[in-house]
């Protein structure tokens, strides 16, 4: 329900159609993958102290992972301490209400936001319009897309399919005395004093986190632009959000996961601001009055029940994946139709809304790597994009649990029986004989049309002779040596 | 918030079902390492200027001396003629004792011992602040500022130029180091702040546009 | 100014110099192989596995084709058919009981029964079997530059040459490197990088006729890339992405056609001839 982009009712092939054949889109995504590739690439020059470092990154999100749930408890209870208000949400819905009681309880009318993906996850904003309150997106890219009514298609950079022209022509409809331009600097001050105004004004503000520690009960927002700062500082109540998955046991774990992270983002050694968090505003200090954390579950703890796919949730939301999947590329992020696109998406996506509402997301990959190549946390995205192929296909046995849901969606006799004898093809010798000799003798029946394959390629045609002739055939030649 | 509790017990239930009897792992259990550093105080020092000059960051190497002196020739050079500080903090009873400031027509103004009550100075008025900072980080060009009621966030955060006063003894290899040495875990404060560089943002078309939300430019009075 | 975002650095295009690292361990030199044919070189580039068997014998290795071999399981495999897949994989290592190296004409099958078959096996009876089998298994180049230490004499005129290396070749086997290298030791072969070498050719198994549009824009991009570094050869030890490339580059009438890297060494040190 929430996660998918409304007002977009057309299958993943669709969508596919449409942004493949979207020649600035090619070009536009391209580009920008290319350069935060580039960019990634600049910053690893010592590939074993990569390595080394991504170890460690593991190392700290699974023991993490290992003990969630009283980290967790750990953590609530630092977080009391320190007077931080700790909301536990199942659904988006349930997280929506939260955010909504709070702003109705300080009579808030407009809420200023850093970037969250998970208030997208929860599709926050439609429910807060409807609620009466004005959601205003501070992070820039996330400005322009509430302007423009579009939705991110990067985790990171989630404006990154506009062309600057776009977002002159929506400014200087939308802004107060923006006139046209293209000079990306005017773009940005006009955007800047526009949400200054709000800032100035608002009561409320919320964000995403970064990571959550539960030794100290601190919570961690990265950025470069000033956004999440502005967000937790000016407003008297700043509610983040994010999910249960995001804790890290010790205050030591979070360098490495932070160097993990900008480096493999965007390739900056560090963002502009590290802003810990760990407590509303004490004495006459400035900052909230009110600090609330929500922790959003929403199916993240199916994942959970499964040691593999727990693996899942060790993600720090760099995006590298994403940069570096050459589906991705090529479509986009709003082909994938949920909030998180690219090869993370399609792991994590199934668990969030499952697998029926996502049955494309696993089988729309290659299965090249080059994602868990660079993921900073070594999360084995291949691997666990062919489990959720398996589970999509397979049937469960009696009294077995399901690790997801829509297990079996994709499940036809026809598909199964087709395996079934392929693998009875393939492991019967005689019978494959014979299949390879009908197909080399009858090479010339191969169907010049092969559904999908001929659209770009020639259909392969069997050689006269299998290897497997061809060999006997040398050995012969050889004088009778022994096979 | 009725659906509160439950949802806690539900969530931490499910957790822990689904976690079964898979082991608890430890800090032993951890493997892989981060870089290390092996630099003396010149390198240090070095390592973090080439690191905040490459994210724009103005550094001027001075004195302990002659600071107060140098920062009023950058704001005259800058055209900036009020400058805000904090009277606790050593950056403002320097400057409050600095005979030149009133020739040069700079108008030095302090916080307030209300700093809520700054917001709209800080929005409409005050064009630069300077501002003390507990260390900083070599390896990834940082300042590492505590804000508190003497020097609050937002003067790090919303006029247009931040000065800093940086001691060049207080910087760290790594913010591992900072966090260790300086026992950060035993209790964190309200607010800990890594700053590296000016405000910026490359949302549109990857253009680097700086001074996005926070200041645009970010300026170094560094001590040695 | 700033090292952010402006002015991104390095090329996507440029290869690290080739140090060959060992990322496993290798056996010494032994007497006699297995070669591992792989079912698309069987039905449609059987030459393929021959010239590979000729080479290897030329260098002195017993030969042994085991002629039960069918396929490695890949297919079931990726699409999520265990069982299936499984019940094709156990042959495979029934088949090849000797304790001799398996050597393997593609990456992606080698990638397959190297890093796939343990975990394919695991906690079924044939997982002791399935560890001790993938500890055997090498792919073709791999072999050559690792356990044979071989050294090509090359006999061919001067030519320019692309090299395509599958995603397993690259990632599951490392294997990439030798395939660079082998191309490398030949005196009269140059070598050239081409756009995004790294990227997958949009081959992936099934993949390319469940989704034919995601996989036709990646293999014209391949192609394209190719074509723009004006090659006179096309090179790759992966017969899969052969087949992908060569049938768009044939589809676009387009002269270029990739040959197997085990042909290719064969015709480059004048095997037919001798």
């Amino acid at each position: 329900m929430s996660e998918r982009i409304p007002a977009q009712n057309l299958s993943f092939d669709e969508r596919v159609e449409r942004d493949l054949n979207n020649p600035l889109l090619r070009t536009n995504f391209r580009e920008a993958m290319d350069f935060l590739m580039d960019k990634r690439s600049s910053r690893f020059t010592d590939d074993q102290q990569l390595q080394d470092l991504r170890n460690l990154g593991a190392s700290i999100r699974k023991r993490a992972l290992s003990k969630l749930p009283d980290l967790l408890e750990q953590m609530e209870v630092k977080l009391r301490e320190n007077g931080i208000r700790v909301h536990w949400a199942e659904t988006p819905e349930q997280a929506n209400q939260i955010v909504l009681d709070i702003a109705q309880h300080h009579g808030v009318k407009t809420m200023i936001k850093g970037k969250s993906m998970v208030s997208e996850e929860t599709e926050l904003n439609a429910f807060l319009e409807q609620e009466g309150i004005n959601p205003v997106e501070a992070d820039m890219g996330e400005y322009i897309l509430q302007l423009a009514e579009d939705k991110p298609s990067h985790i990171v950079m989630p404006a990154i399919h506009k062309t600057k022209e776009d977002i002159a022509r929506l400014f200087e409809k939308n802004l107060d005395e923006c006139e046209y331009t293209e000079d990306v600097d005017e773009l940005i001050q006009a955007a800047r004093q526009e949400l200054r105004k709000v800032f100035h004004g608002a009561d409320i503000g919320l964000t995403g986190v970064n990571f959550m520690v539960a030794e100290t009960g601190t919570l961690v927002l990265v950025e470069n632009e000033g956004n999440g700062r502005m967000a937790t500082t000016v407003p008297k109540v700043h509610v983040a959000m994010t999910g249960i998955e995001k804790v890290i046991e010790y205050l030591d774990d979070l360098p490495p996961l932070l160097t993990l992270l900008t480096n493999s983002a965007t390739g900056q050694p560090i963002t502009t601001y590290v802003n810990m968090i760990s407590s509303p505003r004490k004495g006459s200090e400035d900052g909230p009055e009110e600090v609330h954390l929500v922790l959003l579950d929403n199916g993240r703890t199916i994942p959970y029940a499964d040691q593999e796919m727990r693996q899942t949730l060790q993600c720090i939301r760099c995006a590298a994946c994403m940069n570096h999947c050459p589906v991705y590329t090529r479509l986009g992020g709003h082909a994938y139709g949920t909030t998180y696109p690219g090869p993370i998406g399609s792991i994590l996506s199934p668990h969030l809304l499952g697998l029926e509402e996502t049955k494309d997301l696993p089988s729309a990959s290659t299965l090249c790597g080059a994602c868990s190549e660079v993921c900073p946390v070594r999360i084995p995205i291949p691997d666990l994009l062919r489990r959720l192929r398996h589970e999509g296909i397979r049937k469960l046995k009696k009294g077995e649990e399901a690790v997801i849901r829509g297990h079996g969606t994709k499940y036809t006799h026809t598909e199964k029986a087709a395996w079934l004898s392929w693998s009875k093809l393939y492991s019967s010798p005689a019978l494959y004989r014979s299949f390879a000799l009908s197909a080399t003798l009858f090479r010339g029946l191969t169907p010049s049309k092969m559904k999908g394959w001929t659209d770009f390629r020639t259909s392969p045609k069997p050689s006269k002779k299998s290897l497997h002739s061809l060999v006997k055939q040398y050995r012969k030649q050889q004088g009778g040596a022994e096979l | 918030m009725s659906t509160g509790i439950d949802s806690r017990t539900n969530i931490l239930n499910r957790l822990r079902k689904g976690l079964g009897k898979d082991p608890s792992l430890s800090l032993s259990d951890d493997y892989g390492q981060t870089a290390h550093y092996d630099w003396d105080k010149n390198q240090r020092t070095e390592n973090f200027i080439t690191a905040m000059a490459a994210v724009k960051t103005e550094i001027h190497r001075t004195t302990e001396e002659l600071w107060p002196e140098l920062l009023v020739k950058i704001l005259l050079e800058k055209d900036i003629n009020c400058l805000l500080v904090s009277s606790k903090r050593e950056t403002g009873k320097r400057m409050a004792t600095q005979e030149f400031i009133v020739e040069s027509g700079l108008t030095l103004q302090t916080v307030p011992d209300n700093p809520p009550g700054l917001k709209d100075k800080l929005f409409f008025d005050i064009p630069a602040t300077l501002t003390t900072c507990r260390s900083a980080i070599a390896e990834t060009g940082s300042l590492v500022l505590w804000p508190d009621e003497h020097e609050p966030r937002a003067m790090s955060l919303v006029p247009p130029v931040h000065f800093v006063l940086l001691k060049a003894k207080d910087i760290y290899n790594t913010l591992a180091d900072v966090i260790r040495q300086e026992g950060w875990a035993i209790g964190m404060p309200t607010n800990a702040l890594l700053i590296s560089g000016p405000s910026k943002t490359a949302d549109i078309a990857r253009i680097l546009a700086y001074g996005a939300h926070g200041p645009r430019e970010l300026i170094v009075l560094l001590v040695e | 100014m700033s090292e952010l975002f402006v002015n991104a650095m390095g090329d996507n295009n440029q290869q690290p110099t080739p140090s060959l690292q060992k990322k496993r361990a290798y056996p010494s030199r032994p007497e006699a192989v297995y070669l591992y044919g792989t079912c698309l070189v069987d039905l449609l580039q059987p030459e393929a596995g021959l010239d590979a068997i000729k080479l290897l014998e030329r260098e002195g290795i017993r030969v042994e084709f085991a002629e039960q071999q069918t396929c490695c399981g890949q297919p079931a495999y990726t699409s999520g058919y265990d069982d299936e897949a499984r019940g094709v994989a156990r042959l495979q290592m029934n088949i090849m009981p000797e304790d001799w190296p398996v050597v393997i004409l593609s990456g992606s099958c080698g990638g397959m029964m190297h890093h796939h078959y343990p975990k394919l096996f695991a906690g079924h009876p044939e997982e002791k079997q399935a560890l001790k089998f993938a500890d055997r298994v090498f792919e073709f180049t791999e072999f050559l530059v690792h356990v044979l230490g071989y050294q090509p004499e090359d006999k061919g005129k001067p030519e320019t040459v692309a090299v395509h290396t599958s995603c397993a070749a690259r990632r599951e086997m490392n294997v990439h490197q030798t395939s660079w290298a082998l191309i490398d030791s030949l005196s009269s072969v140059t070598r050239i990088t081409q756009d995004h070498e790294f990227e997958c050719c949009g081959f992936g198994g099934s993949f390319c006729v469940r989704y034919p549009d995601i996989s036709g824009a990646m293999v014209n991009d391949k192609v394209k890339a190719i074509s723009d570094t004006g090659a006179n050869r096309l090179v790759s030890a992966d017969f899969g992405c052969l087949m992908n490339i060569n049938g768009a580059f044939e589809f676009q009438e387009k002269e270029m056609r990739g040959t197997h890297l085990a042909s290719y060494l064969w015709e480059r040190i004048g095997g037919d001839d001798l």
